[in-house]
């Protein structure tokens, strides 16, 4: 039995072993049967979603209106994926699984709802639409400091052709999820000879992702190319400590420590393979840094634990982001910290602020919203303990996922710099979660790193009673995925109606006018970008304005005094359904004062109704009486 | 009959490749193709500029075939839009003609060190 029978290569590819490992020999007639449940999940699903009703949700979102075919669409499939993980698959019929998976629940969305979710969605695609005709300088906000991705679809749309950026924010969740399973499984298998964890991992990372940054934004994007520099760097540049063969004694302590790390197989990459395969990470990193705020640290915290633990082996690299990040501060994002400077510094090392901005306070609203941000933080917490569980339990067989563990704690060191509105924890959950469900797959699998010459190259089916721990915790996690994901889809989606009159608000305004919303749940800014957008909620005065009861002449003056802040004459307030629910579900303002305010704007004689329609209303009001 | 297969297996790509950036120019240039254009074309700016040269490098292992070619596609085309953005040029016309050459010359590249490399199997350009 070779070495490379193992699973314990010394660097020749097992060229001849490993697809045997994989496939061990299934003929056609066995994938097909493998994809049967998939086309009838698919099947289920494409049914289901023609019965649901988006107008019927409640405060859970879409968990109490999918109809029971969803359901048994979603647990089919995820039986089926179990089944097919317990004696390996093939490749293909795994990847068919994982990717009817993030159709059925990560496209669910985009295939139920006629207009893309998400007020962020639609601001993002009236900043391409403004860099159409626009320069990226000088900038409106901070977008305009770190434009890669809106420069990117601002280039793009008139190839794609006009207007189309919205049809592709409606779908691009979908593409967006597909495309990380390849990084994914390129880091997953960098850690492991086992490919059952592999494509258990990417399974659980797509179950375990209710984070929802995978829609229409840079950080989607920008964590996509987090994952290929990671996944790049770990494949092509990862350092092989071999115990005894090491002359300084860094290199015999590292080897020492990494000892019980899985040998995997390294690539046999030519110099010009790892010489292209460096200047892509190089590019990507360059893109991370000129397209989103906070991705480029996280890189530098990924890469930094890497290269300062010995895992892989081009230093420079460290440094090289460091100038980046440093460089892109320092000159293009000037006028960024120019204005936020002294906010940033304050924030830095309040870990207990920082920590209760992003979890405490998002526990409030709604009873049913405040039951989906305790399940969003059950499944957080549930995964990280199965990976603490599945570290301890593979390190007690003698397999430490060392570089695994330094990855998933990495994203956490942010939460010590900057709360990141309120955000720092949900984004360090997302950018650990592909470690955490490594690790969390661990506990689930058997440990083994070499596979039994007994059978031929193929390793030992999973048992029953383990493929059914798996199966229902694939179940339960689907569940809570739904819930989580879409927990607040009630106040994100929005009516075709409330997008026309948000156009009609367009065409009675003028760049003049400043344009006031109640909350920021609002499908606005796609277009004229520039102009003055307003939000009541998010106003200086508003906490004091919640204190009092809207009387029509108290409401006149609020929004006076909101139009007269920017020295403008008159403008307009937009009223939708999606406001008022968003209000509710977080707790904005005390039970029915939202409401109240309408109707009294509505009674007012200050306030001239311009435009209603079943979802959306809109008044003009003088700033002065 | 193998060998015809093979062959035709191993154009499959170069075509593919080719392809899409002659059907990406040409539903532009006219103004044309509906819903089919949106696919075509973020198919070929966040795949086929990397796809083509990852072929002609020859990384073989499928997930960082796939890994390598949108990350470069993708990266390769924000930096170039970005440098257009604050050059304050035209944004779409440098980065059709960027995101083309390279597709061709990676494909054109793939297609010559093919043919000095012996043929192994119908896989082209495996190392």
């Amino acid at each position: 039995v070779s070495i490379a029978a193992e699973g314990v290569s010394t660097g020749a590819a097992p060229a001849s072993v490993a697809p045997g490992i994989e496939r061990g020999g299934r003929r056609a007639p066995d994938e097909i049967r493998q994809l049967v449940p998939v086309a009838i999940a698919g099947a289920l699903w494409w049914l289901s979603i023609h019965q649901i009703d988006p107008g019927a949700m409640g405060d859970t979102g879409y968990v109490g209106i999918l109809p029971v075919t969803y359901y048994a669409g979603v647990a089919l499939l995820s039986v089926s994926f179990c089944l097919c993980i317990r004696r390996p698959a093939r490749p293909a019929v795994l990847f068919v699984h994982l990717a009817a998976l993030i159709v059925m629940v990560h496209g669910l969305a985009s295939a139920v709802e006629p207009i893309p979710r998400l007020s962020a969605t639609w601001r993002h695609v009236g900043i391409i639409t403004y860099l159409l005709h626009h320069d990226v300088t000088p900038p409106l906000d901070a977008y305009f400091s770190w434009p890669g991705f809106f420069s990117l679809f601002a280039s793009i749309e008139p190839i794609t052709g006009a207007g189309t950026a919205i049809v592709i924010a409606r779908w691009f969740p979908i593409v967006l999820d597909v495309a990380y399973l390849a990084p994914l499984s390129v880091i997953f298998r960098s850690f492991t000879n086992d490919r059952r964890i592999v494509w258990l991992s990417c399974w659980l990372v797509v179950l375990g992702n209710w984070v929802g940054q995978d829609y229409f934004s840079p950080q989607g994007l920008s964590f996509f190319l987090y994952l290929a520099v990671i996944a790049l760097l770990l494949r092509s540049f990862r350092r092989q400590h071999v115990p005894g063969a090491h002359e300084r004694w860094i290199d015999r302590a590292l080897s020492a420590v990494y000892a019980a790390e899985p040998r995997v197989a390294a690539p046999t990459d030519g110099p010009a393979q790892r010489t292209a395969i460096m200047v892509v990470v190089i590019l990507a990193s360059g893109a991370i840094v000129a397209s989103h705020q906070l991705t480029p640290f996280m890189l530098l915290a990924g890469v930094g634990v890497l290269v300062l633990g010995g895992r892989i082996t081009p230093r420079a690299l460290l440094l090289l982001l460091g100038v980046l990040c440093a460089g892109w501060l320092m000159f293009m994002a000037v006028p960024y910290l120019k204005g936020h400077l002294q906010d940033l510094l304050t924030q830095v090392g309040d870990l207990g602020q920082n920590v209760d901005t992003s979890v405490a306070s998002r526990v409030q609203g709604s009873a049913g919203h405040q039951l989906v941000a305790q399940v969003r933080i059950a499944m957080t917490g549930v995964l990280l303990l199965l990976a603490l569980c599945g570290a301890v339990k593979r390190t007690m067989h003698g397999v430490a996922d060392i570089s695994c563990w330094y990855l998933a704690i990495a994203p956490f060191a942010m939460v010590l710099f900057q709360p990141y509105g309120g955000e720092i924890v949900l984004r360090a959950a997302l950018f650990s979660l592909p470690f955490v469900a490594f690790l969390a797959a661990g506990v689930l699998m058997p440990v083994s790193e070499t596979v039994s010459p007994r059978l031929g190259g193929l390793r030992e089916p999973l048992s029953w009673p383990r493929t059914t721990i798996v199966v229902l915790m694939s179940l339960a996690l689907a569940l809570g995925l739904v819930l989580s994901k879409y927990g607040n889809e009630r106040s994100e989606r929005f009516a075709p109606s409330e997008v026309d009159a948000v156009s009609e608000l367009y065409g009675v305004a003028s760049p003049d006018d400043v344009l006031v919303a109640l909350s920021p749940s609002v499908p606005w800014k796609f277009e004229h970008y520039d102009w003055t957008h307003e939000v009541l909620t998010q106003d200086a005065t508003y906490d004091e304005m919640a204190t009092q009861q809207p009387t029509s002449e108290r409401v006149a003056g609020w929004v006076r005094g909101v139009i007269a802040a920017h020295q403008e004459t008159h403008g307009f307030v937009l009223v939708t359904t999606s406001q008022l629910e968003y209000a509710r579900l977080l707790g904005l303002a005390p039970d029915g004062w939202m409401e109240a305010f309408v109707r009294s704007m509505a009674a007012s004689t200050a306030f001239e109704l311009v435009y209603r329609n079943d979802d959306a209303a809109i008044y003009r009001i003088e700033a002065s009486p | 009959m193998i060998r015809l297969a093979e062959a035709r297996r191993s154009w499959a790509w170069p075509v593919l490749l080719a392809g899409s950036a002659s059907l990406t120019l040409s539903m532009y240039a006219l103004d044309t193709g509906g819903s089919f254009r949106i696919v075509v074309a973020l198919w070929f700016f966040s795949v086929c500029p990397g796809m083509a040269w990852a072929r002609a490098l020859g990384i073989d292992d499928l997930a960082a075939r796939w890994t390598f070619a949108s990350a470069a596609s993708v990266s390769g085309a924000i930096l170039v839009a970005l440098a257009t953005a604050y050059v304050g040029a035209s944004p779409s016309v440098p980065l059709l003609a960027i995101a083309v050459g390279m597709t061709i010359a990676g494909v054109g590249y793939g297609l010559r060190t093919r043919s000095v490399r012996p043929f192994r199997g119908g896989r082209d350009v495996q190392r």
